[in-house]
C-alpha cells in the first residue's frame, strides 16, 4: 500500500458514502429520539389505565358487598332475629356469594346476637358479648368498614358493617365478613405486561395486597416508596420519571385511588421491562446504524478498487508509451468512461506511432539530402579543376579507412565522411588564377593558398550543425610537429579527424598526378609518409594508414599504379 | 465467469441488509413464553378426578393451552404406596416444573422423594397440612409446598351442625376412626369437642386395619346412634360401600364429606367441591409457574361447599328432610 492519499477517488469515495449513511441516521435518531417521549408517555398512560381499573374493581367489589349488606339488613331474617322472634341466619348465609363468609346480627349496643358461618359452627355461647363495632360507628350510622385482618388461615378479612334501621331509628346492625383474596388474586394478578406489578395500600402506606404475598404477612408499609408518597399525598401531575422502589429496582409507577375504601391501587414496572421495546428499537437501530456505516466503507472501498484499478493500468500504459512503446494495445473491456478514455489512448497511440515512422522517413530523408547536399557542394569544388576532381572523395575513402581502423563509431565515421568532403571547400574562395596555375607558386600565391583552412571554416561557420566539423577544416592543414598553418597547432592540439585528414590527403596528392608534377608510386607516397611520421603527420594515424593500405594492396593482389 | 465473480461483493452487501431489517426482536419475546410442564399425581376416585378436571380447567383458563406451553403427566396410582413412589419418581424425570397432588398420602411420597430435589408442589385436598409436615404455618409454608386443604378436620363441626338440621332429634352421633392415622385421631378429638359443645352424645369406633373395620362396620347397630359422622378416615373412604350398605340397611342416616359418598347412598353430606378445589389449585400452580415461591403462598382453605341430600337414601330410611335444610342444599340427588 501506498502513502495514504487523502484526496484520492477511493478515499472520496468512502468519505461521500460515510457522510451519507451518517446523516441519513442522524436524522433517524433524532426522529427517534422524539418519539422516544411520545412512547414513555404513552407506556406510562397505559399502565395508569390498568391501574384505575383495578381501582374500579375494588370500588365495584364493595358497591357490590355494600348493596348485599342493604338487603340483609332489610332482610326477613335479620329482622326476626332482631325482634328476638327467632332466625337462622345459615341458609341465608348460603345464598349470598361464597366470598361472603360469615354474617352476623349485632343489637345497637354492638354486641353480637346471631352468627352464621360457612365452616364454623356458631353457639349461642361463642357469641362475643362485647361490643364488636366502635361506639363512633354505632353513633354515626353509616357503612363500616374494619380494617383488614388476616385470619388463622392466612385469608384477608374484612368486615362490613350497616345499620339496620326501622324508619329513620337504628334497630341493629348487620355485619359480613368478607374474604379479599378472590378480589386480591384478581388485582394482583392483572398482567401489566413486562414484569409489572400491582399492590394494594392503604392510606398509612401498610400493604394490604401484593403479588408476593409474604410482604403482606411481615406486615410491610411501604410509606417510602416513591409512588406511596404520592398516593398518600396526593399528587398529581407528571410522573414519567423512574425511581428506585424499596427493592432498589429502577421502576417506573403510577397510582389510582378506590373511592369507597380510600385505599391506594399501586401500579409498578421495571423501568427497563417498561422500555425494553423502546431500548430494544434502539439497539438496533444501533446496529443497523454500526451495519450500514461498515457497509458503506467496504461498498465505498470496492467502488473505489473498481475505477482506480483500471486507471492505474492505464497509467502504466501512459508510461510505457512515453517511454516509446506503443505498440502494445491496453485491454481493458468497460463500456463507461474508463473505456472511452482506453479506447481514446489507444487511438493516440496508433496515430503517435504513425507520426513518429513519418518522421522517422523525413529524418531518413533530410540525413540522405544532407549527405547528398555536401556530396553536390564537394562536387562543385572538385569540378573547379580536373587535377582536384574525385580528391574529396578519395580522400574521404582514405580518411574512413584510417578512422575504422582506430575506431568503431559510426558517428564518427559519419564525422569523417563529412570533413573529408568538405575539407576543401575554402579553395572556393581562391582565385582560378592561383589554382590553375602549373608553375611552382610565388610567396604571395602560398600566402593566398594558405588561407583556404580559414576561408573553409568560415564558410561554413553559419552552418550551426558544423560546429564539430569546423575545426576540422580549420586545421587540417596543421603538421603534428607545430610547423603548420594557420595557428602551428600540434599533436593533441590538432583535432583527431584533421590529424587524419592530413595523412589521407597527403597521401591522395602524392599519388595522383597534378598540373606542376606527375603522381608518385604508391610504394614511394609510403616511404614519404613515413619519413614524415612524428614531423607532418600523426605517427599512430601514419601506422593505421599503412595497415589498411597493406590489407588493401594484398586483396587486390596489384599494386594500382605501378 | 469473471463478471459473475465481480457481482458477488455486491449481493453479500444485500444480503447483509435484508437480515439486518429482519434481525429478530421479537424474538426475545417469544423465547420468554417456553413451554412448562407439569405432573399431576392422584389416586383414583370420582371425586379426585374431579378435581383433576377442575384443575385443567382451572389451568386452561389461566391461558395454559395443553400441548402448547403447558404439558401434563398426568398419574392415577389407584392405592397402592409403590405405585405412587413410582409415579414421583417417572414425573421427575420427566423434569416437570412443578408437581399437583391430590390427597394426603399421595403428597406424603411426593414429599418425600421431593425433599432433596425441592421440585415446587400444590397440593390438595389435604386434611392437614401443617400436621402433616407439609408446611411450617398455613400462612408462610415456608418450604416448597402449598395447597389447598379441604379442611377436613375443621368442618366437623359444621356436618354435626348439618346432620342435626336434617335430624333434629339427633342426640346421639356415632364414628370411625384410624387410630393409625394422625390426622384420623386428630379429627376424632375435634368431633368430641363439638360434640361436647353442641350437647350431642357420641359413639367412638376403632379400625386400624381393613378386618378390622370390616368387623366394626357389620356390628353396627341402629339403637346405638342417630347418626354417623364420616371423619378424615381414608381407611374408611376406601371401604366407603361397606359403611353406607350398613347405614341403609340399618336406616341410620349417614352425612360424608364429599358428593361421591352421597351419591353412591350416603344421606348427605357437607363438604367442599372437588372440582372447585381443583380449579383453585391451578390459580397457585400458576403463580408457582410465574416465578413465586410455594413457601411464601398461603395455604387456601376451599372457596365453596357444597350441602347435598341424597332423598332417594331418606326415603328409603324413612327420614323427612326439613324444608329449610332442603332449602339450603346445593343439590338434592331424587
Amino acid at each position: 500500500m501506498k502513502r495514504f492519499n487523502p484526496k484520492s477517488i477511493t478515499n472520496k469515495i468512502i468519505a461521500s458514502g460515510l457522510s451519507i449513511s451518517l446523516i441519513t441516521f442522524i436524522f433517524a435518531l433524532i426522529i427517534f429520539s422524539s418519539s422516544v417521549e411520545q412512547l414513555r408517555t404513552t407506556i406510562h398512560e397505559h399502565n395508569q389505565y390498568i391501574a384505575g381499573n383495578a381501582a374500579e374493581s375494588v370500588d365495584l367489589f364493595f358497591k357490590t358487598i355494600e348493596e348485599n349488606l342493604y338487603t340483609a339488613a332489610a332482610s326477613y331474617e335479620a329482622s326476626s332475629i332482631l325482634e328476638k322472634k327467632g332466625g337462622d341466619l345459615f341458609p341465608y348465609l348460603l345464598k349470598l356469594p361464597s366470598y361472603i363468609r360469615e354474617i352476623t346480627v349485632l343489637d345497637t349496643g354492638g354486641r353480637e346476637i346471631s352468627k352464621a358461618s360457612r365452616e364454623r359452627f356458631i353457639s349461642r355461647v361463642s357469641l362475643k358479648k362485647k361490643a364488636v363495632l366502635p361506639l363512633k360507628v354505632l353513633v354515626k350510622e353509616k357503612l363500616h368498614f374494619s380494617s383488614l385482618h388476616n385470619t388463622s388461615f392466612g385469608e384477608p378479612w374484612i368486615t362490613v358493617s350497616m345499620p339496620m334501621k326501622s324508619g329513620r331509628r337504628i334497630k341493629g346492625w348487620l355485619s359480613e365478613d368478607v374474604s379479599l383474596r378472590g378480589l386480591w388474586y384478581n388485582i394482583t394478578g392483572i398482567d401489566i405486561g413486562e414484569k409489572g406489578y400491582i399492590f394494594v395500600v392503604d392510606e398509612n402506606g401498610s400493604v394490604l395486597a401484593h403479588p408476593d404475598w409474604s410482604v403482606v404477612i411481615k406486615g410491610a408499609n411501604l410509606k417510602n416508596n416513591h409512588q406511596v408518597v404520592r398516593f398518600i399525598n396526593k399528587w398529581e401531575g407528571n410522573n414519567i420519571s423512574p425511581y428506585k422502589n424499596e427493592n432498589g429496582i429502577e421502576v417506573i409507577g403510577t397510582y389510582a385511588v378506590s373511592k369507597i375504601t380510600g385505599w391506594g391501587i399501586i401500579a409498578e414496572q421495571p423501568a427497563s421491562e417498561a422500555y425494553a421495546h423502546l431500548y430494544n428499537f434502539k439497539t438496533r437501530l444501533l446496529i443497523l446504524i454500526a451495519l450500514s456505516l461498515s457497509f458503506a466503507i467496504f461498498l465505498s472501498i470496492y467502488l473505489g478498487w473498481r475505477l482506480t484499478s483500471p486507471l492505474k493500468l492505464l497509467k502504466k500504459e501512459a508510461e510505457d508509451f512515453g517511454k516509446g512503446y506503443l505498440n502494445k494495445k491496453i485491454i481493458i473491456n468497460r463500456n463507461d468512461e474508463i473505456g472511452d478514455l482506453t479506447n481514446t489512448f489507444n487511438n493516440m497511440a496508433d496515430s503517435l506511432l504513425e507520426k513518429t515512422s513519418q518522421l522517422q522517413l523525413a529524418n531518413k530523408n533530410l540525413q540522405e539530402m544532407f549527405g547528398c547536399t555536401i556530396k553536390s557542394l564537394a562536387t562543385a569544388l572538385d569540378g573547379k579543376s580536373p587535377w582536384t576532381a574525385g580528391h574529396s572523395e578519395r580522400v574521404m575513402n582514405y580518411a574512413v579507412a584510417i578512422a575504422s581502423q582506430l575506431n568503431d563509431s559510426n558517428e564518427l565515421i559519419e564525422t569523417v565522411k563529412t570533413c573529408a568532403m568538405l575539407h576543401d571547400i575554402g579553395k572556393i574562395c581562391i582565385p582560378d588564377a592561383i589554382l590553375e596555375k602549373s608553375d611552382l607558386f610565388n610567396s604571395d600565391e602560398i600566402r593566398i593558398m594558405r588561407e583556404h583552412p580559414s576561408y573553409g571554416a568560415r564558410i561554413l561557420s553559419s552552418i550551426k550543425q558544423f560546429e564539430g566539423i569546423i575545426p576540422v577544416i580549420r586545421h587540417h592543414h596543421e603538421f603534428y610537429n607545430g610547423y603548420g598553418y594557420p595557428y602551428g597547432l600540434s599533436k593533441d592540439e590538432i583535432p583527431i579527424i584533421a590529424r587524419i585528414l592530413a595523412v589521407a590527403d597527403a597521401y591522395d596528392a602524392m599519388t595522383t598526378d597534378r598540373h606542376y608534377r606527375r603522381a608518385m608510386s604508391i610504394d614511394e607516397a609510403i616511404e614519404e609518409l613515413k619519413r614524415n611520421a612524428g614531423k607532418q603527420f600523426d605517427p599512430e594515424i601514419v601506422e593505421a594508414f599503412l595497415q589498411t593500405n597493406l590489407s588493401e594492396r594484398e586483396k587486390n593482389g596489384v599494386t594500382l599504379h605501378g | 465467469m469473471y463478471s459473475v465473480l465481480k457481482r458477488i461483493p455486491l449481493v453479500i452487501v444485500y444480503l447483509l441488509i435484508l437480515t439486518t431489517l429482519g434481525y429478530p426482536t421479537e424474538e426475545l419475546e417469544s423465547a420468554k413464553k417456553k413451554q412448562v410442564k407439569v405432573g399431576i399425581i392422584y389416586m383414583g376416585g370420582k371425586s379426585f378426578t374431579q378435581t383433576v378436571g377442575g384443575f385443567k380447567a382451572g389451568m386452561k383458563d389461566l391461558g395454559y393451552v395443553d400441548g402448547k406451553n403447558i404439558l401434563y403427566e398426568t398419574i392415577n396410582t389407584s392405592g397402592s404406596k409403590e405405585k405412587i413412589a413410582n409415579a414421583v419418581k417417572e414425573v421427575m424425570e420427566k423434569k416437570v416444573n412443578v408437581i399437583y397432588a391430590v390427597t394426603t398420602p399421595v403428597t406424603k411420597e411426593v414429599q418425600r422423594y421431593t425433599d432433596d430435589k425441592p421440585i415446587p408442589v400444590v397440593f390438595s385436598v389435604v386434611a392437614d397440612p401443617v400436621g402433616s409436615k407439609f408446611v411450617k404455618s398455613i400462612k408462610e409454608p415456608g418450604g416448597n409446598m402449598t395447597g389447598v386443604t379441604n379442611l377436613a378436620i375443621e368442618l366437623t363441626e359444621k356436618r354435626l351442625e348439618m346432620l342435626k338440621r336434617i335430624v333434629p332429634g339427633l342426640k346421639k352421633v356415632m364414628w370411625i376412626y384410624d387410630p393409625n392415622v394422625d390426622v384420623s385421631v386428630r379429627a376424632a378429638e375435634h368431633a368430641r369437642n363439638v360434640c361436647k359443645d353442641m350437647g350431642i352424645g357420641y359413639v367412638e369406633k376403632r379400625a386400624g386395619t381393613q378386618d378390622d373395620l370390616t368387623k366394626v362396620i357389620s356390628g353396627i347397630k341402629r339403637s346405638e346412634a342417630d347418626g354417623i359422622l364420616h371423619i378424615v378416615n381414608a381407611l374408611l373412604v376406601a371401604n366407603n360401600k361397606l359403611l353406607i350398605k350398613k347405614a341403609l340397611d340399618e336406616k341410620i342416616p349417614y352425612i360424608a364429606t364429599d358428593a361421591e359418598i352421597v351419591e353412591e347412598g350416603a344421606l348427605a353430606n357437607y363438604g367442599p367441591n372437588f372440582y372447585a378445589i381443583g380449579r383453585q389449585s391451578a390459580r397457585l400452580v400458576h403463580k408457582v409457574l410465574m416465578g413465586a415461591k410455594p413457601g411464601s403462598i398461603p395455604v387456601e382453605v376451599p372457596d365453596k361447599y357444597d350441602f347435598i341430600i341424597n332423598l332417594k337414601t331418606a326415603k328409603s330410611i324413612g327420614i323427612k328432610i326439613p324444608d329449610n335444610a332442603l332449602m339450603m342444599a346445593t343439590k338434592v340427588i331424587k
